[in-house]
């Protein structure tokens, strides 16, 4: 695990160093984070039990709306995080979990 | 590789390399405010699915990369094999592939073994802070990302062993809702990428199609969700800049 975290960060650098790649791959490398993103949450919010759960009692569902609300509104990583687990804990509370 | 710096290079970083890191140190402020509080839910998650503080402790220490860190964790919690904790990793961290190459031209006098050694450190909000801060400077500095770096990495290591003793004493309960951090942690990196109209499109093509796909291609669904929606985005992006 450490092995792969590292060699992502390590190779660019230390290879590119006074280099460039050619503007596609720049383009798909740049999109790939994005793409990854939205997959991880999409998952996480719309599957939280591993199938699809569209209903309102999806508990993730208010909280993704109070996280991207603040990330939207303060831009800010520890702010969004706080806001969307203080949300998670009403509701888990509000439902008497 | 040249490794001297010329004077209008040298001046855009004054001072000693000591107070070039104090003040790289001072900089990593709003990376700490975010590491405090994730690697604390990091920490009791670790906690809860059967990690000592040690355990949590290493890996914060060897890994240090917190979206790959809770996925490791939830993926340990679910028996997933080592093979599939560690390839799912490699995807997480493929992000850092670019944010890597994006730094590297502001190191360009760097030695390469220095540089092998820095780019251990850089992480969402590590690039974030340090590439705003080369953009106005013209160059990085590597006394001035090494104290930002090390005032993150500690920080980060304190609050996941801080939070692994907390989640191993006492039974912290759902209603603190950490086990929504790793999401929310998404959502606001998310938030940061999505700069223009192809990484909205990459986005929200990925998770159409990580969703759709998760049954049939499981953890992988991800990896392959991203890859197509990456590829669609720059397909998109050319064919409407041709069309327009």
């Amino acid at each position: 695990m450490a092995l792969v975290t590292y060699i992502p960060r390590m190779a660019p650098m230390v290879v590119l160093s006074g280099r460039s790649l050619p503007p596609v791959v720049m383009e798909w490398l740049g999109l790939l984070p994005a793409a990854l993103l939205g997959a991880l949450v999409a998952q996480a919010v719309l599957m939280p039990e591993g199938a699809l759960d569209l209903s309102l009692k999806n508990p993730a569902l208010i909280p993704t709306a109070v996280a991207a609300l603040a990330a939207w509104r303060f831009r800010s990583l520890a702010l969004t995080v706080l806001s969307g687990m203080a949300a998670a804990g009403l509701v888990r509370w509000w439902l008497g979990g | 590789m040249a490794t001297r710096w010329t004077a209008r290079e040298r001046a855009a970083w004054p001072g000693t390399a000591g107070s070039r890191f104090l003040l790289g140190a001072k900089s990593a402020w709003p990376v700490v405010m975010g590491y405090v509080p994730i690697g604390f839910a990091y920490g009791v998650l670790a906690a809860q699915a059967g990690l000592s503080p040690w355990e949590a402790g290493a890996m914060s220490l060897l890994v240090y990369a917190g979206a790959s860190q809770f996925i490791a964790v939830g993926m340990l919690a679910a028996d997933a094999g080592l093979a599939a904790v560690a390839a799912t990793t490699f995807l997480v961290n493929l992000r850092h592939l670019l944010m890597s190459a994006a730094l590297s031209p502001y190191f360009h006098r760097v030695r390469r073994p220095l540089l092998a050694v820095l780019s251990f450190f850089v992480t969402d909000e590590s690039f974030a802070v340090s590439s705003t801060v080369f953009a106005e400077r013209g160059r990085g500095d590597a006394g001035w990302f090494a104290g930002l770096a090390v005032t993150a990495y500690g920080s980060w290591l304190a609050a996941s062993v801080a939070g692994a003793l907390a989640g191993g004493a006492v039974d912290i309960p759902a209603a603190f809702g950490l086990d929504f951090a790793l999401t929310g942690m998404f959502i606001g990196l998310l938030a940061g990428v999505l700069k223009d109209r192809p990484a909205v499109a990459a986005a929200l093509t990925a998770g159409v199609v990580a969703v759709v796909s998760a049954p049939v291609l499981g953890r992988w669904s991800v990896m392959a969700a991203a890859l197509i929606a990456a590829a669609a985005g720059v397909v998109m992006s050319r064919w409407t800049r041709k069309s327009s």
